[in-house]
């Protein structure tokens, strides 16, 4: 019975919004984030090795696929942290207007793309 | 069978001290990871003995053990929600519950050992 009922957050019945979608992709890029924290223990972890065990862990992270999930994190985390700070202000009350969200929503979108382009830049 | 012991593997009764915890670990990640990020952007080279030499600093190692343990502690609360939203059936629910807080556990044992590692090379 249970099982033919639609699941929460009712994905498949929801028609999808600007709300919608960066709601749902704040909790994609939280999973996303998290099998992405494996790398990120994994690089702790090899530095602890020793050099050798290093190397291999950089020479992963600088091919094209490694660089490609590098900057999917970056993005992910940027992203995350400034839908994060918008739940936060929602929580404490603030932001509710369908304008403001719209518009809060857009500037998270825009700052997590600029602040990527920036780690990188800085990075490089 | 009643709603109430068909969720009793989750923190299905008691969800005030989950939504405190998420936000509480939130806003301590936060310095921490711009912390983090900022000292590896700007450093100037990514040399094995420069990184190992910035780890083995007492406060730096101190920041890295704790965002490892806060983030992967917001991380583990984000999980069991998603776990919770999308696993109806109760075993399997049970089961990857059980198994993210454990995986999610030998994630921090292990990036505490290794700066503990590095830290007294």
């Amino acid at each position: 019975m249970a099982k033919e009922r639609p699941i929460s957050p009712h994905l498949q019945v929801y028609k999808p919004q600007i709300t919608s979608v960066l709601s749902i992709f704040h909790r994609i890029t939280g999973v996303a984030l998290t099998f992405g924290l494996i790398l990120l223990v994994a690089w702790i972890f090899t530095l602890s090795l020793g050099e050798e065990y290093f190397e291999y862990y950089v020479m992963f992270i600088k091919s094209w696929f490694g660089l490609l999930i590098l900057f999917g994190f970056t993005f992910a985390l940027n992203y995350h942290l400034c839908n994060g700070i918008r739940h936060l202000f929602w929580d404490a009350g603030y932001g509710y207007e369908i304008e403001t969200v719209h518009k809060s929503g857009l500037a998270v979108l825009v700052v997590s793309f600029v602040l990527t382009i920036l780690i990188w830049y800085l990075a490089l | 069978m009643s709603l109430n012991s068909k969720n009793s593997d989750s923190n299905f009764h008691n969800g005030i001290p989950h939504w405190k915890f998420q936000r509480i670990s939130a806003i301590i990640n936060m310095p921490l990871i711009i912390w983090f990020v900022f000292s590896l952007i700007t450093f100037s080279d990514y040399s094995y003995i420069s990184l190992t030499e910035w780890v083995k600093n007492p406060i730096n190692s101190i920041l890295i053990i704790s965002m490892f343990a806060s983030i992967l502690y917001h991380s583990s609360l984000g999980i069991q929600v998603v776990i919770e939203d999308y696993i109806s059936e109760v075993k399997s629910r049970a089961f990857l519950l059980n198994l993210s807080k454990l995986i999610i556990f030998f994630l921090f044992i292990v990036s505490f050992g290794s700066v503990i590692n590095i830290y007294i090379k």
